[in-house]
């Protein structure tokens, strides 16, 4: 499948931040486990969605989860066997030699 | 793993998981449910008895006992020190969770298989007399005997087997790759469409991928395929029609090429192996989570949100109250488990229930 979205790379400090969310951790409950302020994640994120485009929390935990299921080291590089086995629960599905 | 924890660190897992916090699944790492029910019960109310976990649970005991030997062989709960009343108390999530990845991860033995490999080669060449070609450094390609081809490389193999599949009723398969590489990946999606257009009945034993998250919703494959694991497979195998087997020349030297066997007995032998594997390997969607399904409101929704809509302009396009737009969405959010927006469009991302803007009209666009 043809992905428009960019290949970002996360920074750590994305990474930790949308681990922590994805957790369910509140904006406040993560900056502080973070030790950075609330406007500080305030503003990572807002960067990380213009990064990718879009307008809010949902449309950006849309795009992360989408990129993370696209991007799994399962699903090889090839779009076709992207499409074909990204989301099959066997990694082994196919015959090949 | 350690048995006695010390109450420090006991009490530290029962007492800094806050009810209702996010607690991996053990289901994931491949724990039992009523396993992974035990140890969140220990690790969120804090040390108990089998009795008491049984009585709070309403489980029989001797399921919770069950439970818990589970858990304590894979290092999640340690035991008290009273014989008569003993505790369980529950080890940090993150200890347990590494351990169990650690315990799944080093499942594909490479070893073990080569050596079973050999085993079975070794065994079919005194059985049958056949296979008696130097197996351990195999010089040239083509035919050894009349029944044996020997193809000295894995682009000549890929070759011969395209060659071999038209027209073929069945093929087995035993992969014991937990991935495969990229190029091997593209070549072998091309030959699964051909033979899923020619009707060919596909029987995959494989072993479970490394790091499978089970509770992920999946979809089925094609259902030409039917798909078995197993933790310990034999040898890298293929058989078409039980005519022609193909099976690696070294299974430690992959790039070595395969070895073509047309020997009748050794393809029903290497068949029979086949299906005494597959009658004790288990069918991976056999308690498996099913996907969860949008109604369509919720897909409307959902696409409607994910274009970028809110909430109250959304509902003026579904033609529903605000409201209604509220109770929607959260019903789904129970239903996929999380608390928030990010959540709920990172669960849908990763299932692809809907697409992020970008990407809404491509090929796959839901209408």
């Amino acid at each position: 499948m043809e992905t428009d979205l960019p290949k970002i790379t996360l920074s750590e400090r994305e990474r930790e931040l949308i681990a922590l969310l994805a957790e369910g951790h509140t904006d406040a409950g993560a900056a502080e486990r973070l030790g950075i302020s609330p406007r500080s994640v305030t503003n990572i994120l807002r960067s990380l969605m213009d990064r990718l485009g879009v307008a809010n929390r949902f449309q950006l935990g849309l795009a992360l989860g989408f990129l993370r299921r696209s991007h799994t080291p399962k699903a090889p590089s090839d779009p076709a066997v992207t499409e074909q086995t990204a989301g099959s629960a066997v990694a082994s599905t196919e015959i090949r030699p | 793993m350690t048995i006695t924890v010390p109450a420090a660190r006991a009490g530290r897992a029962a007492t800094t998981l806050p009810i209702g916090a996010a607690l991996p699944s053990l289901v994931r790492w491949g724990a039992s449910a009523d396993a992974d029910l035990v140890y969140r019960t220990l690790v969120t109310f804090g040390p108990r008895t089998r009795r008491d976990l049984g009585l709070e649970l309403a489980m029989p005991v001797r399921r919770i006992d069950d439970a818990l030997a589970e858990l304590r062989s894979a290092g999640a709960v340690t035991a008290g020190e009273a014989v008569r009343s003993r505790t369980w108390a529950a080890v940090p999530p993150d200890v347990v969770v590494a351990a169990l990845r650690t315990r799944r991860l080093s499942l594909a033995d490479e070893r073990a298989l080569a050596e079973s490999h050999r085993r079975i080669v070794g065994d079919l060449r005194t059985r049958l007399g056949a296979l008696a070609l130097p197996l351990s450094a195999p010089v040239l390609g083509g035919l050894q005997d009349e029944q044996v081809r020997y193809l000295p490389t894995r682009h000549l193999t890929r070759a011969r087997y395209a060659e071999l599949l038209p027209g073929r009723q069945e093929t087995l398969t035993i992969n014991p790759e937990q991935a495969f590489d990229a190029e091997s990946a593209r070549t072998g999606a091309e030959l699964d469409r051909r033979l899923i257009a020619q009707g060919t009945r596909m029987r995959v034993l494989g072993v479970p991928p490394a790091d499978r998250d089970t509770l992920n919703p999946q979809e089925r494959p094609h259902p030409a395929y039917r798909i078995r694991e197993s933790l310990r497979v034999p040898l890298k195998l293929i058989v078409l029609d039980r005519a022609v087997a193909l099976l690696p020349a070294d299974p430690e030297r992959i790039e070595r090429g395969y070895l073509e066997i047309g020997h009748p007995g050794v393809v029903s032998a290497l068949a029979e192996l086949f299906e005494r594997h597959w009658e004790v390997a288990a069918d991976p969607y056999v308690g498996a989570v099913t996907p969860i399904v949008l109604t369509s409101r919720e897909q409307a929704l959902v696409d409607l949100l994910a274009l970028g809509h809110t909430d109250v302009t959304a509902a003026g396009q579904l033609r529903i109250s605000a409201r209604s737009v509220t109770n929607t969405l959260r019903r789904l959010m129970d239903h996929l488990g999380v608390e928030n927006r990010f959540q709920l469009g990172l669960a849908l991302g990763a299932m692809n229930a809907a697409r992020p803007p970008q990407l809404s009209t491509s090929e796959q666009d839901r209408t």
